[in-house]
């Protein structure tokens, strides 16, 4: 079936002015440079925009947060709105978990380009072209889809509609994750599985585009159609590494899907896992390290590299690498090795698993201790996490009113990282 | 080791007293308080490790010294020992081993008490109840690393040395109060930057008060511009009244004015048509008269105009000789021009002389020969000429460069040849080589003379007869027949190959024969081989009644070879140098051989450079000679070369000159020269031809005057009178012609002018029939009728203009409207009036503009400070750097937590699976003491603790036990510990001073029980008691007490 061709810019979790997370200390232009990077990329969406002449932008979530109520944030998608408008250009916009409808309405001045689609139950909006439809976007699940709430006429996927091109949202915060190609629920008690249903339900209609917006970046095939997440506009903390930006959708004329990515963001974060060993000399590290960094390709827009280091083993250097001012030595020997290698500002952290060398007769000796450390661990891990999350937060200091954020960590910190860091305690003590 | 018996002669109370002992099992010594139980037990320990000072004096209030002296007889390793302690002044007694006096640090002694500190012995091995219950007897180093958790093994170690690890890590992370640690020192940064977002401005608060305030700020300008506005329209409003109602009233005067006029019906077109016919009428009786007038002056015009006939009649020869006047006239001016100043050929010429070397002239010129064959010539001698130059020069450069080599050479000739003389040089050469053998035979006699002289000196040594060589392994015979094996099928194989070529068809039959022959080489070679080795390695044998002979023949060898010697050594000491060779031959008179022979080697090879050198500059001056011959032939063929190019210069007419290209150029120039030459001499002819002509051309113009103007008329410029008889013959047509059409035009113009005469009489009779019908007896009055209908006329056209002048003065205020009524009413001075009150206003408004647009622009420029602003953003930055710290930090503290509590579990087990191997023990001698109420013994880790388990599992700490259990669990720790000493070979009497004076009647059977069975295992137990059940409980037990003598006594009685 032949149609207009067009494109469009789907971008998600823009986060605007939310602060970088475990960035450590930086120098004053780093730091406006972080500051600002939220803002800058999305400067950077709007333009990819406009150069890509693009017929409407899609925000699928998380555009900011409402709870910083960032004056900023809505300053700067006010203007980019705008900005938006006068060269022609739709906004479409699905409200994620953090910025949700009411927050839209209540904070924002919006122009006449911006639609907010409301649920998964409102009529699907028909894109034009020169008069003509060329697209529909409409919602298929939000983060509090239910199918309790839904009144008789139902989500709009269930109904089932005709368009050219159909494009369905998926927003941050809805409860699906994608692995292995298919959505899968979030196993959290109390979410709904309706989300995971309607997701299903657009591949069997094979919605041709699904936008998701929960910001890891991956696109999905399946008969019919594409999911596509580009991922954050600007990653906000090492969890998402890489290039950030949006993507740009090419639909042609007879229905074929191409996606650019395009990388918007003035930060990019990498992580890089390097083993010493006691034969490894700093040459050889810092050759090694030099090595990663030129293997990495640059983009346009990036100014900023937060480099993790993952140091693991054991050794001389690993030993050294424990003292400030040997890291630092590290990093200007790095930095002396790329010297002349592109112009984008880097900083480094280091990361380094300990590992306590022992008399290797002990060490003979003691083989096993590890194991049943981990035996014991992995035995009753959920009851010993517990207990000992609850001991901390029986704590006369931990229940003041200023531990807010201990209480918090405590409670939120991952069984999964507990039990691998306790095991790296233990491997580290006890191997 | 083992006690069998204690001799004491003097210790304490007792005095020559032997106590036997049994070596396996238990003793039980009874015997009542003040018996000397104790003292027995000082005595062995003080027998083995030094009497104290105490048991060398006296009691009382002034103790006095006491010499102790006594006997334990051991039994250790199968081997009796008797040791003997006597008291020595200043020591801890005089210590002997059988017989033998040695220190406490004897090997002996050390090996029969194991090793074992008299501390550990008096903690351990000998114990009474004071021992007994204070634990710190158990804090001894040497106690306590087989009791304390200290000893769980390095995993235990490694448990414990985990958990200090995160017990101090956890300390840096938390801290307390007075010293936070990481995590604290984070909340309160937290704190600091939480206080500072509070005291920050809100700014979206503060953003929306100022868009509000720009709002307001903005409806009020809207406001006073909108009635800025109307002040501005009622300003226009004002300003176009004033500008309309002049021309309003304008207008309004010019119509009253237009009304007041007369508006007569006057006939314009009859008015017209009269004016018209008066017109005409006038115009046609001009007409009339200026056509008379002008055909009499046309008349008189064609009586003045005459003619000339003579000129007609030789029209035909002034009309050729016109034509060749112009031609005429060219010639004249070549002519002229050639008499007037030299032809441009000749200045040319002239030019081209004065650049050519010598004195040219035209005659010269005539007499060059610059024909191309001339100049072909010219070119060949030139080019030989050059040929020759070059080839010249290129020979004289060689010649240079060879002089200049050779000169080089020659030089570094001299300098290596400075010091000899070269006559002598073959002379030399024969001298060194002479030398050379000479020096060379030296060394060989020298080497066989002392070949010889050891020979000799052999011979006269070697009287005996014996046989010289080497015995040979067997391997060797057997390589040897392995390869007299091998060569003889080789050969057979080759020789049998070669002739009957059984392998043709393998390797090709042209080829057998040289594979057999190869293959009979190669046996050949190792039948040979064999024969060689065999040869060489057989034994040899000397014959000893040929050595006198042979001395003789060596001694007379050695005399020859000495005479040689000496003959050579003195003619090279009387050999004189020769001239010139002294630096080559004169060090080598006094050197050895060794040294001699390659230093005149190397004067031999450096002669011969010499001489190479010598030989290569002869050569260079042999081709130098050449070359010099040479030169003188390409010299001659320069010089004739050279004769032959000046002879074609002069030749040609040029000067000599060797610059070929010089002389080219000269060349060139006479070719152009001459080319000048010819071209002036063709025109030069010409010129005469024309003056010819030229002469013709005067005469028959002077013939033709004399017949137009007449005899004796002189032509002065014979082409100018010839246009001027040209020009008046073309005159002379047109004059006739002219006059014709004069005459004609006369007659003409008198026509017209009697056809206008009727028409004047017709317009006449129009004017007057017209003049009829308007009523009017003459035009004057007509005239006054028009004047009245002109200024109607132009006060209609003003009121246009007026009224254009207003619609104008509306168009530019399209939007306003005027009434007639506004107009009527309009008051000038009360307009002035509003127009300026309203101006004052619009002055005020401007005025309040200016101000809101100023704080309309300032407060948009703090709105853009806030929107611009990231001190909030920053401290959120900030906040949520140390949040994630924060929460890394608890993460980590919670992982340390819970690895400290998986550790905890671990060191659980270890504690509970991995006790020391003391503690397993005496938690069995501890069970079976009290009945299995207490069952274990524990220690935890890192601690120096001791934890009792009780029947219910219950753990207990040594201090909270009865003071009797307190001893049990004690007893049981040092029972445990002996054994373990046992083990490790540690073998010490267990020596007991009535430990069971505080259990009960049940754990004291139990503990007799497990003495017993303790001693069954092999341990010898020496048991005083004072209690007489306890010696009945042993002797129930088949164990007969020792009754010391006083108990005895009271037995007995």
């Amino acid at each position: 079936m032949s149609r207009d061709s067009f494109r469009f810019v789907h971008a998600t979790s823009l986060c605007l002015d939310e602060p970088l997370v475990g960035t450590g200390p930086l120098n004053n232009s780093a730091r406006e440079l972080a500051e600002q990077s939220t803002l800058s990329a999305w400067e950077g969406i709007v333009s990819t925009a406009i150069d890509a002449q693009a017929e409407f932008v899609l925000l699928t979530g998380n555009c900011f947060d409402t709870r910083t109520e960032s004056l900023r944030a809505r300053v700067a998608l006010e203007k980019g709105f705008e900005t938006l408008e006068s060269q022609g250009i739709s906004v479409f916009i699905a409200p994620g978990n953090l910025d949700p409808l009411s927050a839209w309405k209540r904070n924002l001045t919006l122009s006449a380009n911006v639609t907010i689609l409301a649920d998964e139950e409102q009529e699907p909006i028909a894109v034009l072209k020169d008069g003509r439809v060329i697209a529909s976007v409409f919602v298929i699940a939000m983060p509090e889809s239910d199918e309790t709430r839904w009144s008789a006429s139902g989500p709009v996927i269930m109904n089932g509609h005709q368009a050219s091109y159909r494009i369905g949202i998926v927003p941050a915060g809805t409860p699906v994750r994608w692995e292995h190609d298919r959505p899968v629920a979030l196993d959290q008690p109390g979410v709904s599985h309706a989300a995971l249903t309607l997701v299903q339900s657009a591949i069997e209609k094979q919605v041709e585009y699904i936008a998701l917006g929960e910001g890891n970046p991956g696109t999905y095939k399946y008969p019919g159609g594409i999911a596509n997440d580009p991922g954050p506009s600007q990653s906000l903390s090492k969890k998402v590494t890489g290039c950030c930006g949006c993507s740009v959708i090419d639909v042609s004329s007879n229905g074929e899907t191409r996606i650019d990515r395009i990388a918007v963001s003035a930060i990019r974060w990498e992580e890089t896992g390097i083993a010493v060993d006691g034969h490894t000399n700093w040459e050889d590290l810092v050759e090694r390290m030099a090595l990663v960094v030129m293997e990495l390709e640059p983009d346009n827009d990036e100014k900023l590299w937060i480099l993790n280091w993952k140091i693991t083993g054991a050794g001389k250097v690993f030993d050294a690498l424990g003292e400030y001012a040997k890291r630092n030595e590290l990093w200007e020997l790095l930095e002396a090795e790329l010297n002349g290698e592109s112009a984008i500002q880097r900083v480094h952290r280091l990361e380094r698993v300990t590992r306590i060398q022992i008399d290797p007769e002990e060490s003979e000796r003691a083989i096993g201790l590890i194991h049943d450390f981990n035996m014991i661990l992995l035995e009753s891990k959920d009851s010993l996490i517990a207990s000992v999350k609850q001991e901390m937060l029986e704590l006369d200091w931990v229940q003041q009113a200023n531990a807010a954020v201990i209480r918090e960590g405590i409670q939120q910190t991952p069984p999964k990282e507990l039990i691998r860091r306790s095991q790296a305690l233990a491997a580290g003590w006890l191997n | 080791m083992r006690i069998q018996q204690l001799e004491i002669d003097r210790f304490g109370v007792w005095e020559d007293v032997t106590l036997p002992f049994k070596e396996n099992g238990a003793t039980v010594l009874y015997g009542p308080n003040e018996a000397g139980k104790s003292t027995l037990m000082r005595f062995i320990r003080g027998v083995l490790y030094g009497y104290q000072h105490q048991d060398e004096t006296t009691g009382g209030p002034r103790p006095t010294p006491v010499e102790c002296s006594g006997t334990l007889r051991l039994v250790h390793e199968g081997n009796n020992f008797r040791l003997r302690r006597t008291s020595q002044p200043g020591t801890r007694g005089k210590l002997e081993i059988n017989g033998r006096v040695v220190d406490q640090k004897d090997p002996m002694l050390l090996q029969l008490t194991g090793g074992a500190s008299e501390e550990l012995f008096k903690n351990v091995f000998a114990i009474g109840l004071n021992e007994l219950q204070q634990l710190a007897t158990l804090d001894a180093n040497d106690v306590s690393q087989h009791i304390y958790g200290l000893s769980l093994g390095p995993e235990g170690q490694q448990i414990f040395r985990a958990q200090s690890a995160f017990m101090d890590r956890e300390r840096e992370l938390i801290g307390h109060d007075k010293e936070p640690g990481e995590l604290r020192s984070l909340m309160k940064q937290l704190e600091k930057i939480d206080a500072e977002l509070k005291r920050a401005d809100q700014p979206t608060s503060r953003h929306a008060s100022l868009l509000d305030r720009i709002d307001k700020l903005e409806d009020e300008a809207d406001a006073r511009k909108r009635r800025q506005s109307q002040i501005q329209h009622d300003l226009r409003g004002h300003q176009f009244l004033i500008r309309a109602w002049e021309p309003w009233k304008k207008e309004r005067d010019l119509q009253h004015e237009l009304d007041r006029l007369p508006n007569d019906e006057v006939d314009k077109e009859t008015l017209a048509r009269l004016d018209d016919l008066e017109l005409e009428l006038a115009d046609n009786d001009e007409k009339r008269k200026s056509l008379i007038e002008e055909a009499k002056r046309l008349q008189l015009k064609a009586e003045e105009i005459t003619t000339r006939p003579e000129l007609e009649q030789h029209m035909c020869a002034i009309q050729h000789l016109g034509e060749k006047s112009k031609a005429m006239q060219a010639l004249e001016r070549g002519v002229d021009t050639r008499k007037s100043g030299l032809d441009p050929r000749d200045r040319e010429l002239q030019n081209l002389f004065a650049k050519l070397d010598g004195h040219w002239d035209l005659k010269r010129l005539e007499r060059t020969d610059v024909s191309p064959a001339g100049m072909a010539r010219l070119m060949n001698h030139a080019e030989r000429f050059r040929s020759r130059t070059r080839l010249r020069a290129r020979t004289v450069k060689k010649y240079k460069q060879q002089t200049t080599l050779l000169k080089t050479q020659q030089q570094a000739w001299k300098t290596s040849a400075r010091d000899l003389d070269l006559d002598a040089i073959p002379e030399t050469r024969k001298v060194l080589e002479k030398r050379l053998n000479d020096l060379e035979e030296l060394r060989q006699l020298k080497f066989r003379q002392e070949h010889l002289t050891k020979t000799a000196r052999l011979l006269t040594q070697d009287r005996g007869a014996r046989a010289v060589g080497n015995e040979l392994p067997e391997f060797f015979w057997l390589v040897l027949w392995m390869f007299v094996a091998g060569g003889t099928i080789l050969f057979g194989a080759g020789f049998y190959e070669a002739f009957f070529g059984k392998y043709a068809g393998v390797v090709g039959g042209n080829t057998a024969w040289i594979v057999g022959a190869i293959y009979t080489l190669m046996g050949v070679c190792a039948l040979g081989t064999c024969w060689t080795m065999k040869q060489h390695f057989s034994n040899q044998e000397f014959r000893l009644n040929d050595l006198g002979t042979e001395r003789e023949a060596v001694d007379r060898e050695l005399l020859r070879i000495g005479e040689s010697i000496e003959r050579l050594t003195r003619r090279d000491v009387m050999r004189a140098p020769l001239n010139g060779t002294t630096r080559l031959l004169g060090e080598t008179e006094s050197l050895s051989e060794e040294v001699a022979i390659p230093r005149v080697r190397q004067q031999l090879l450096d002669l011969n450079e010499i001489e190479r050198e010598s030989a290569s500059v002869e050569g260079l001056r042999r081709s130098l000679s050449k070359m010099r011959t040479a030169l003188q032939g390409k010299q001659k063929e320069v010089s004739d070369a050279r004769r032959e190019w000046t002879d074609a210069l002069r030749n040609f007419g040029l000067a000599e000159t060797l610059n070929v290209e010089q002389a080219f150029a000269q060349c060139q120039l006479v070719s152009e020269a001459k080319r000048y030459l010819d071209d002036w001499n063709a025109s030069h002819n010409n010129e005469e031809q024309q003056k010819r002509e030229i002469e013709d051309f005067y005469k028959q113009v002077e013939i033709l005057g004399e017949n137009i103007e007449g005899r004796g008329f002189i032509v002065r410029d014979h082409h100018k009178a010839l246009e001027k008889w040209e020009a008046e013959l073309s005159l002379l047509g047109e004059r006739r012609r002219e006059r014709s059409q004069l005459k004609q035009s006369s007659k003409d113009k008198r026509r017209d002018a009697a056809r206008l005469v009727d028409r004047i009489d017709l317009l006449r009779q129009q004017r007057e029939t017209l003049l009829l019908r308007l009523g009017v007896a003459e035009r004057g009055e007509i005239i006054k009728k028009l004047a009245a209908i002109d200024e109607r006329k132009s006060l209609q056209h003003q009121i246009h203009q007026v009224r254009q002048e207003l619609q104008k003065i509306a168009e530019t205020e399209p939007e306003l409207a005027i009434t007639e009524d506004l107009l009527r009413k309009f008051d000038h001075s009360d307009s002035r009036q509003s127009l300026e009150a309203l101006r004052k206003e619009s002055a005020n408004i401007d005025a309040l503009l200016q101000t809101a647009y100023e704080n309309i622009g300032q407060l948009k420029k703090e709105l853009l400070d806030i929107e611009a602003d990231r001190s909030v953003s920053s401290l959120r930055f900030d906040r949520e750097q140390v949040v994630d710290a924060i929460q890394d930090l608890t993460s980590k503290w919670a992982s340390i937590r819970l690895a400290d509590r998986v550790v905890g579990h671990l060191r659980e087990r270890i504690e509970r699976e991995r006790q020391p191997d003391t503690l397993k023990t005496a938690s069995e001698y501890l069970s079976q003491l009290t009945c299995e109420k207490y069952r274990k013994i524990w220690t935890p880790l890192g601690e120096k603790v001791i934890l009792i388990d009780d029947d219910k599992g219950q753990s207990l700490r040594v201090e909270h036990l009865s003071s009797g259990t307190r001893e049990q669990v004690f007893l049981a720790l040092r029972m445990a510990m002996v054994r373990g000493f046992a083990h490790t070979g540690m073998e010490l009497p267990l020596v007991l001073d009535d430990v069971t004076v505080n259990f009960d009647q049940i754990r004291t059977e139990a503990a007799v029980e497990t003495l017993l069975d303790v001693a069954e295992e092999g341990q010898q137990i020496m048991l005083f008691t004072c209690h007489l059940h306890l010696a009945h409980m042993f002797e129930n037990h088949g164990i007969d007490p020792v009754w010391l003598p006083e108990l005895r006594a009271e037995v007995l009685s």
